[in-house]
């Protein structure tokens, strides 16, 4: 129900940010397709923002829609930054078990980490709360540019930050305890406030009914257990569980409800190869697999198997290359983790965060993956299509096609080559991003910088 | 496994490979002149190229699907194998001190830098001194391992002994001196220069000297002074003289001593600021080698050792985890099984810790606290300004990272505007020439050296990566995939 | 494809076939008896010269080891026991112990995470990493290890219990519950909580203060925690958590420091009726604790002290008594562990130090095993080898308690999971030398067959005949050989090149570092002089500090540590002068160095009575330290250097020197066979003694890298592999630091040369991270070093010898006024009115250090001034004054001995009368055991113009002719 009033809110917002102006045509020297096939001189009408019809040079233009011709670029669907915790001014609250906080009250739509996403052509960023808590607090998904957290917005619902991960200063023993002290607690404190409400109503019971209350009592008690509706749809019945409804819980409780409820999708910090199996156990002991997306540094390529065999989700954040000694050779060994994701069969997205090339440059960590001899079509999928599966959203972003968002991006070359540059952005049939009115980018290439 | 192991290893590998000569097919040859030849044959004999046929092929010719060939790449401006140890210290002038004769040919840094390609480098002294001896231009790999320094030959790495001489102007010669004060003048930072003012008069002393000295053997006396030799030498013409100035102020500063003397051959080096006095530079024709690109990889590199290069780092005692547990920035890699791995203050802290590592990175800032208005797009601007321009990489290569390599500086600058037919050349004959080696490195022609990179795909691609590194016609890398 | 090729293709083809023959020790085994094995799989018995069972059998000589189904299906005593075709491994010599339990271990639960002071329900099984390589757990011989909880909190948690390879490592996920009773787990950090969001019924309020702050409030902790289980009431988790384990039947593990701790804690385990474990006590009193341990059946958990480095502990830390564990393991059974400033993995050494406070040999290695795997209640599966258990075992090379067997293979349940292939070993590499005649250095030679045993550089034992150790060299120089000590030159300048004067702040000892391998040292060495006094070469009033050095060293045993010799130069036209100067050295020396003594009793005091009050301190700024990291706020870099200066003081001495073969080589092979190819060779050498490990790998062939054994010895490596057609060998020669030429010789068809280098040095231990600050406190603190008289305080604290250059005779008497004055012992230098009063010099002891011109001419007739010197009764000692030429001070004495110098007297002026003179005498100068190992053998008598130096030992490593 709240998720409900949340999405129409999200839908409400988004189109009020995006629907105006987002009716054009788009012909270019190439419309490459997020699995890298290519249309010579292809074309694109999107009308209100969502794409109409995509064809070749001779798709037949609408004639109220302005046409935009780029017979030297390449068009494509941009890249997608599937988890990040940058572009807000702290991203943890020290609280641990945080299930009420919302990344909207705290991203800053003018910090200059969503101009460098841009800038490079990103067209959308899942922002999570940061990776040093247990339970951290609600991301959503918004593209890099707009004046307010509203117009950014594409996608309020994105999910739930939990972390196996040890927040700072805390051993993996004790971040486990605290999850698990935060889940029985929540147990107590329903069961508690079933017998309150329980009372309650008994109490007017009593009031209304005459005679043999006892049996009364029963079947009530009967029905209220059996009866598999109320809020609380998790673990095995209590007295009054039905009768427990959203407004009686506090707002750290619907926070914890809604992830054993299963209505959370869970971003889970699980940086290494042992954090991914104590993950595995914990969502297996909760019966939240499938609601879960791992975010995982490169030493949990170990866990390849382990992560295959979950098949869920996989959010490489940081370094692409694994590097560790051998104890008794002392050699130095690398190990490069999509590759390894790749063999093992994990769909992974990438993430430019921590990588080495700095947060405009997802394109790069694409690159060095097909250098790395993953395949081309599974590079490219890391950052555009996987992401938007991982965020629910592979309707409406991610690749061209009917139906899709309107969203894409002007490059002036092969959107992997070093080389390239993206020459505009556009979302949802508006242009964001015009390179020739990049002003700061201007300032660095004319050198001047003081 | 062991023997037959231990035998292809001494011999059953190389006889796959041993042949008189190697001929290579490739869809297509990046010239290094700026041409780009479709379909051609590349013959190799006796470490040269003896043919390149246009549209060629021939039997048995290696050939890779896609791939393209370049010349081997020239490293313009680079520290490998130079080091703080390599340097003398002990006066600010050192002209006569030759890197050649103690640089350290084995260093990891070269096979870096060989397996991204780069098959000769100008070495330069460090810039601990305002005039810091000989650089030396080098292959990055070959040689006689019992002769590394053998002088000039094919089987020699160094290629080309006197390379030029270097001149330091800025911080780099005068950080961390102080004025010979009461008797603690033993240690090599009492010394003077202590501000760019002196570095510049000390400059000009030296030459003036060797401006009189020249005069005085003009007149006959007889006089030898082997320092002054050499500045004479660079005074005629005879050695370039690289001076490594960054901010726009030192450029300017060299041109005006360059007018002062008339050094007929002045390469300036790194030129971070550069483009401020891209103009300048233009008029005097003066020539640049630049330094790493200004982006976050060579910021980091700049910024001196990184924890995996302390390696004492790796293995402290099991006993110690238990209390480093506690401290910021120090986690261990496996909860306390003794491996460490730090960030944060503990590893600032550590790194200011670290040996001296190379004045133009690292501890004393060097680079990172002169690069106030660096931009990545430096070398595109130099270009459209018209200076002669190749790239270097300073100690860029002293890491394994492609990131961190001359390729990618070359890609840095495409990216940032320089045409990619011009970045290639920045990095191959360019380069070459003002390595002094032009005439017979750089180019894919008849006669050079058989210095040759396959890539899988264009060089300037991100994801393209050496297939085969050949050098003095020797397959020195091989990454082609197995079929 | 060329002829060679072919052949080397089938060379390689023979080498594969006797590669698979050679190697590996499992063949498919037949099928097992019924009678004796009930299993299905295939089974092997371990054949040893003695298998500990650990258990009821205890030690069995001769056995078989028989394991099926990863369990030991039973131990045989001969045979004829076993089941006919049963297939057996031959160990010889080596013996079996189970596999060892380790009860406590820092891989997990560091101290103070989170910020609960009772945490019941914290597991450390959460922080088990699957995916830790546990080479360096296995390679100790450990099969089974604990898991902790949180070391320093009041209650830390549940420990749990793995095995260290395996498929299901995790034995035991809910194990000990533990306590932390000691100081350490005082003044926990505040506990905080806001409601989210605080209403009116749950409003914010203020951080609980925890206990414990004293052990009272522990105490009253615990059992307000216990009486909460049991009352029934709603419980916190943690709470439930400590219910858990009152529910289990899980140990209870109690941290104490002291004896009255411990009986706290016992009090507490039988309110709580728990088995009670008592670890960390290391320093009890032996009575207390055993009536303690007596009056309930607890089990101790006890902290061998060993040391990884010199802690700095307070002056009230103390050994154990010598027969603590016998008392108390005759009621109580105790558990082994090493203490905390050694490493957890030292279980073996742990076990034999244990013996020296008392415990049988027997108990020791059950403390080892079957203790540990009892409390941590998984005995009833490994600790023992019996029939049904794990089959986890350890081949050892020599007995459990013998300091030098070191592990060679260790099995867990049934397979092999580590073996040692020659990577460590503890065995020292000694030598014998056999000899005609050997001068001790004093008098007359013993003659007709002597012999020398040389071991970790020092003489163990000279005479006629002297014990062989197992695997020792023995070199016999033949009947006509004769062995003196090294020969000292009592003034030269090798390492100082000559220099006229040093920088006084340099030890100019470190020079000689390393001098083994330094062409500029090797001829002296060569030439027998294996010590000299070493400094700069001008002499003055002001005093030059010289150090004794080694003429070959290791790079740490380059001089004599600490001992100097000051040379004086009291030879003056201005004699009143001179000695005024002099006189005014001494009188600042004197000042100086009673500074020094001053601060140094101060200090000491000081200490003592500050210790307290400093670790108090400290605890308490760590304490703070913790609370701010576990709130999230970086600490100062300042800040943590403190704490790691001084947590880490292990890590400067753990510093360790360079090896000389240790790291990687590289070089370039070249060979007409290969024409113009030359291949990249990379070794990764590592030798433990003469054991020696090579990694090697090619660029030319990635990932093929192969490990081989070899030997080192005396520099040079040799690996060897045996083929069907011949050896395939690789010899190399550290001919100078870092370098090494090769040869590698392929089963005759052919032979390569290359030379390799060495590009990096292994690292072996840990560097020191942070430079010790000197910490400045408030007591008194050290003088400023004045390096100019650091050489006069060594002289007055008897580390430093004076040795004054005089010639006349009134300076001579000047200078013996002088230090008299002073008590300070005093040798001359030339002296040459010396003779004119032989009576005083001899009433004194003042020997005279002879001018290098040995001989010289008077009255046409060619003398020795020493001869004469030494005739009248005063010790003399030579010197060559000279850099390189040192080295012909021998040949110098032996043409001495035509010119009236009696062999013996050449002889001792060159070793034990310099020592004695020099004070050096405990380390060199005689062939003596106990003393360096510097020996010179010659062929025939030394002092003889026809006979020559054949070997030379410096610190027991023989120095080779280049």
């Amino acid at each position: 129900m709240r998720n409900a009033t949340l999405l129409l809110a999200s839908v409400l917002l988004s189109t009020s940010a995006f629907a105006q102006g987002g009716s054009i045509a788009v012909r270019a020297g190439k419309i490459m397709k997020a699995d890298g096939s290519v249309i010579d001189g292809g074309t694109m009408v999107i009308e209100n923002g969502r794409i109409s019809s995509l064809g070749g040079a001779d798709l037949e233009v609408p004639f109220d829609v302005i046409l935009h011709e780029y017979p030297d670029a390449v068009i494509f669907p941009g890249f997608y930054e599937a988890h990040s915790s940058l572009g807000m001014d702290r991203s943890n609250e020290n609280v641990a078990v945080a299930p009420f906080l919302d990344v909207k009250d705290s991203i800053d739509p003018v910090s200059f980490y969503f101009e460098d996403e841009l800038r490079g052509g990103t067209v959308a960023i899942g922002i999570m709360p940061g990776n040093t808590t247990v339970i951290g607090g609600h991301g959503r998904v918004v593209a890099p540019t707009g004046m307010t957290i509203e117009q950014m917005t594409l996608d309020s619902g994105m999910g739930m930050k939990l972390a196996i991960g040890p927040k700072r200063g805390w051993s993996r023993s004790t971040q486990l305890a605290e999850l698990r002290e935060t889940f029985s607690n929540l147990d107590r404190d329903l069961r508690k406030l079933g017998e309150k409400l329980q009372e309650e109503g008994k109490q007017e019971e009593d009031l209304a009914s005459v005679g043999d209350d006892e049996e009364d009592e029963d079947t009530e008690d009967g029905d209220a257990w059996d009866s598999a509706g109320g809020f609380i749809r998790f673990g095995d019945d209590f007295p009054g569980k039905t009768l427990i409804s959203e407004e009686d819980l506090n707002d750290g409780q619907r926070g914890l409800v809604d992830i054993l409820n299963g209505d959370e999708r869970l971003w889970i910090w699980a940086p290494t190869a042992s954090d991914v199996v104590t993950t595995q156990t914990w969502l297996a002991s909760h019966d939240l697999l499938e609601n879960a997306v791992l975010v995982v540094s490169s030493s949990a390529w170990k866990a390849s198997a382990q992560l295959a065999e979950m098949g869920r989700p996989v959010v490489l954040s940081g370094d692409l290359w694994h590097v560790e000694r051998d104890p008794v050779t002392y050699k130095e060994v690398r190990t490069f983790a999509p590759a390894k994701f790749a063999e093992a069969g994990v769909a992974f997205a990438l993430s430019s965060v921590e990588g080495r090339m700095g947060p405009d440059r997802l394109s790069y960590q694409a690159a060095m993956c097909i250098r790395e001899g993953v395949s081309r079509e599974i590079a490219l999928a890391s950052i555009t299509t996987n992401p938007a599966k991982f965020w629910g959203l592979e309707d409406d972003l991610g690749d061209f096609k009917a139906g899709a968002d309107g969203t894409f991006v002007v490059f002036n070359g092969d959107p992997l080559a070093a080389s390239t540059y993206v020459l505009e952005v556009w979302i949802r049939g508006t242009k964001r991003y015009d390179r020739s009115e990049d002003v700061r980018l201007k300032r660095l290439e004319e050198g001047r910088i003081k | 496994m062991m023997i037959s192991t231990l035998l292809s290893l001494c011999f059953a590998l190389p006889m796959a490979q041993q042949s008189e000569s190697i001929s290579l097919s490739v869809d297509r040859l990046h010239v290094g002149n700026g041409d780009v030849i479709e379909n051609a044959l590349v013959v190799l004999e006796n470490g040269k190229i003896v043919s390149v046929i246009p549209g060629g092929s021939a039997a048995g010719a290696i050939h890779v699907e896609g791939a393209e060939l370049s010349p081997g790449l020239v490293d313009a401006f680079s520290f490998m194998g130079v080091g703080g140890a390599t340097m003398e210290e002990s006066r600010e002038s050192t002209p006569s001190i030759r890197l050649a004769d103690s640089v350290a040919l084995d260093e990891p840094s070269f096979g870096n830098a060989l397996h991204e390609g780069v098959t000769s480098a100008y070495l330069s002294p460090d810039s601990l001194n305002v005039i810091g001896g000989i650089g030396t231009v080098v292959k990055t790999a070959g040689g006689v391992a019992t002769n590394l320094f053998a002088d000039e030959g094919s089987a020699a790495r160094i290629i080309n002994r006197d390379g030029a001489l270097k001149v330091t102007l800025g911080n780099d010669a005068s950080m961390g001196n102080f004025t010979p004060r009461g008797q603690f003048t033993r240690n090599y930072t009492a010394r003077r220069p202590n501000t760019r003012m002196g570095t510049v008069w000390v400059v000009r002393r030296e030459f003036y000297r060797a401006k009189a000295y020249q005069k005085a053997l003009a007149d006959g006396e007889k006089l030898y002074d082997k320092d002054l030799e050499i500045l004479v030498k660079v005074l005629e013409g005879e050695i370039p003289l690289r001076v490594q100035a960054r901010r726009s102020h030192d450029v300017q500063t060299a041109l005006r001593l360059q007018e002062e003397f008339g050094w007929p051959n002045l390469i300036i080096e790194e030129a971070t600021e550069g483009q401020e006095a891209a103009a300048e530079l233009a008029a005097a024709g003066v020539s640049v080698a630049t330094g790493p690109a200004f982006d976050s990889v060579s910021r980091a590199i700049a910024r001196g050792p990184q924890a995996s290069e302390l390696s004492f780092l790796a293995h402290p005692p099991a006993i110690c985890c238990e209390d480093l547990h506690e401290v910021e920035g120090l986690h261990s890699g496996h909860e306390d099984n003794g491996l460490v791995e730090l960030s944060g203050p503990a590893l600032d802290f550590l790194v200011a810790l670290a040996p001296r590592y190379g004045a133009a990175s690292g501890l004393n800032g060097g680079r990172f606290s002169e690069g106030h208005s660096a931009t990545p797009a430096l070398p595109a601007l130099l270009f459209d300004a018209g200076v002669g321009l190749a790239l270097g990489s300073a100690e860029a290569h002293d890491q394994a990272l492609t990131e961190s390599s001359l390729i990618h500086q070359a890609r840095n600058a495409v990216r940032w505007g320089m045409p990619e037919a011009d970045a290639l050349q920045a990095i191959t004959s360019r380069a070459a020439s003002l390595c002094g080696t032009a005439d017979h490195v750089g180019k894919v022609e008849v006669g050079f050296d058989a210095d040759l990179v396959l890539w899988s795909g264009n060089p300037l691609a991100s994801s393209s990566r050496p297939l085969l590194v050949i050098l003095d016609g020797r397959i020195a890398v091989d990454n082609r995939p197995q079929q | 494809m060329k002829p060679n090729t072919i052949l080397l293709s089938a060379v390689s083809g023979v080498c594969l076939l006797a590669a698979a023959l050679i190697g590996d020790d499992r063949q498919e085994p037949a099928s097992a008896n019924a009678l004796l094995l009930n299993g299905e799989g295939p089974a092997t018995a371990y054949h040893a010269a003695v298998i500990h069972t650990a258990g009821s059998a205890g030690a069995i000589q001769d056995g078989y080891l028989v394991v099926q189904d990863g369990k030991v299906a039973g131990v045989a005593t001969q045979a004829s026991d076993l089941p006919p075709m049963m297939n057996t491994v031959e160990l010889g010599t080596a013996e079996i112990i189970p596999g060892l339990v380790a009860a406590d271990t820092t891989v997990t639960g560091s101290s103070g995470q989170g910020d609960r002071s009772m945490a019941a329900h914290n597991l450390a099984a959460d922080s088990f990493d699957p995916f830790m390589d546990t080479t360096k757990v296995l390679e100790r011989g450990i099969t089974t290890y604990y898991l902790s909880p949180d070391r320093s909190r009041l209650i830390g948690g549940r420990g749990a219990v793995v095995k260290a390879a395996g498929a299901n490592s995790m034995l035991e996920a809910r194990g000990d519950l533990r306590v932390n009773l000691t100081t350490a787990a005082w003044n926990p950090p505040d506990y905080f909580r806001p409601p989210i969001p605080p209403t009116a019924e749950n409003p914010i309020l203020p951080a609980i203060d925890q206990a414990p702050n004293s052990r009272p409030g522990a105490m009253l902790a615990l059992r307000q925690a216990f009486a909460a289980t049991s009352s029934g009431a709603e419980l916190d988790p943690n709470m439930a958590g400590l219910q858990d384990f009152l529910a289990s039947d899980a140990a209870l593990r109690l941290i104490v420091d002291t004896a009255d701790e411990a009986q706290t804690a016992v009090d507490l385990a039988k309110e709580w009726g728990r088995h009670p474990v008592l670890a960390g006590l290391s320093q009890a009193n032996a009575a207390q604790l055993v009536s303690v341990l007596q009056k309930h059946n607890a089990t101790l958990l006890f902290e061998v002290p060993l040391f990884i480095s010199m802690p700095d502990l307070d002056a009230n830390w103390q050994f154990p008594d010598a027969n603590l564990l016998g008392d108390i393991s005759a009621s109580t059974p105790v558990a082994l562990q090493a203490g905390r400033y050694g490493r957890w993995t030292w279980l073996l050494e742990a076990a034999a130090a244990s013996t020296g406070y008392g415990l049988s040999d027997a108990n020791a290695l059950r403390g080892i095993t079957t203790v540990p795997a009892d409390i941590l209640g998984v005995g009833q599966r490994v600790g023992r080898l019996e029939k049904g258990f794990d089959a986890d075992f350890v081949i050892l090379d020599g007995g459990p308690l013998d300091a030098a067997a070191s592990v060679q293979k260790v099995y867990v349940d049934g397979k092999k999971v580590w073996s040692r292939k020659g990577i460590k070993s503890l065995k020292s590499d000694a030598v014998v030398v056999r000899a005609g005649t050997l001068w001790t250095g004093d008098g007359a030679p013993i003659e007709g067959g002597v012999e020398v045993l040389l071991e970790n550089g020092r003489i163990v034992a000279a005479g006629r005949t002297v014990p062989h150790p197992a695997g020792a060299r023995i070199m016999d120089a033949g009947a006509d050989a004769h062995i003196t000590p090294g020969f000292i030159d009592a003034r030269g300048f090798v390492g100082t090149n000559g220099a006229r004067s040093v920088d006084s702040r340099i030890d100019l000892g470190h020079l000689a570092d390393g001098s083994y391998f330094s062409d500029m040292w090797r001829p002296v060495a060569q030439s027998g002089i294996t010590s000299m006094v070493m400094g700069p070469r001008s002499l003055s009033t002001k005093g030059t500090r010289a150090s004794v050095v080694k003429t070959a060293a290791g790079f740490e045993s380059g001089s004599l540590e600490d001992r100097f010799v000051m040379f004086f130069d009291a030879r003056s036209s201005d004699h009143a002068a001179s000695r005024k100067a002099l006189a005014g050295q001494l009188k600042k020396g004197k000042a100086y160095f009673e500074k020094w003594e001053k601060f140094r009793t101060e200090r000491a005091a000081w200490e003592v009575e500050n210790t307290e009050k400093v670790a108090t301190a400290r605890a308490d700024k760590e304490k703070e330290l913790r609370l701010r990291l576990a709130q999230g706020s970086a600490p100062k870099v300042e800040e943590v250097v403190e704490v790691e200066a001084e947590e880490e003081i292990v890590e400067e001495e753990e510093a360790k020197p360079v090896d000389p073969v240790n790291g990687l080589w590289v070089g370039t092979l070249e060979h007409e066979m290969l024409g113009d190819q030359t291949i990249e060779i990379n070794a990764r050498l590592h030798h433990e003694g003469k054991q020696l490990t090579g990694i090697f790998s090619t660029p030319e062939a990635p990932g093929e890298d192969f490990e081989m054994e070899g030997t080192f010895e005396d520099n040079t490596v040799h690996f060897e592999i045996p083929t069907e057609v011949g050896n395939v060998t690789i010899d190399g020669i550290i001919d100078a630091p870092d370098s090494m030429s090769v040869k590698i010789e392929l089963a005759g068809f052919g032979s390569a040369d290359l030379v390799m280098a060495r590009t990096e040095v292994e690292e072996e231990g840990a560097a020191p991270i942070a430079k010790k600050k000197a910490k400045t406190d408030d007591g008194p603190q050290a003088p400023s070093k004045d390096w100019n008289l650091e050489g006069h305080r060594a002289m007055f604290e008897g580390r430093a010898r004076a040795v004054v250059a005089a010639s006349r005779r009134d300076e001579i008497e000047s200078v013996l006024a002088l230090f008299a004055e002073y008590e300070l012992p005093v040798q001359l230098m030339y002296a040459d009115e010396a003779l004119e009063m032989a009576e005083t010099l001899r009433a004194q002891n003042v020997g005279i250090v002879v001018s290098p011109n040995v001989t010289s001419r008077r009255e046409n007739v060619d003398y020795v001034p020493a001869a004469e010197l030494h005739a009248a009764g005063i010790p003399i000692a030579f010197q060559s004054d000279r850099t390189q030429g040192a080295r012909f001070l021998p040949q110098l004495l032996t043409m001495a001995t035509r010119y009236g110098l009696g062999a013996e007297q050449a002889l001792a002026g060159l070793t034990s009368s310099t020592a004695d003179m020099l004070g050096i005498s405990d380390r060199v100068g005689r062939v003596k055991a106990g003393l360096d190992g510097d020996i010179v053998i010659f062929q025939g008598h030394p002092f003889d113009l026809r006979s020559r130096v054949t070997h030379v030992f410096v610190n027991g490593l023989e120095v080779h002719q280049k």
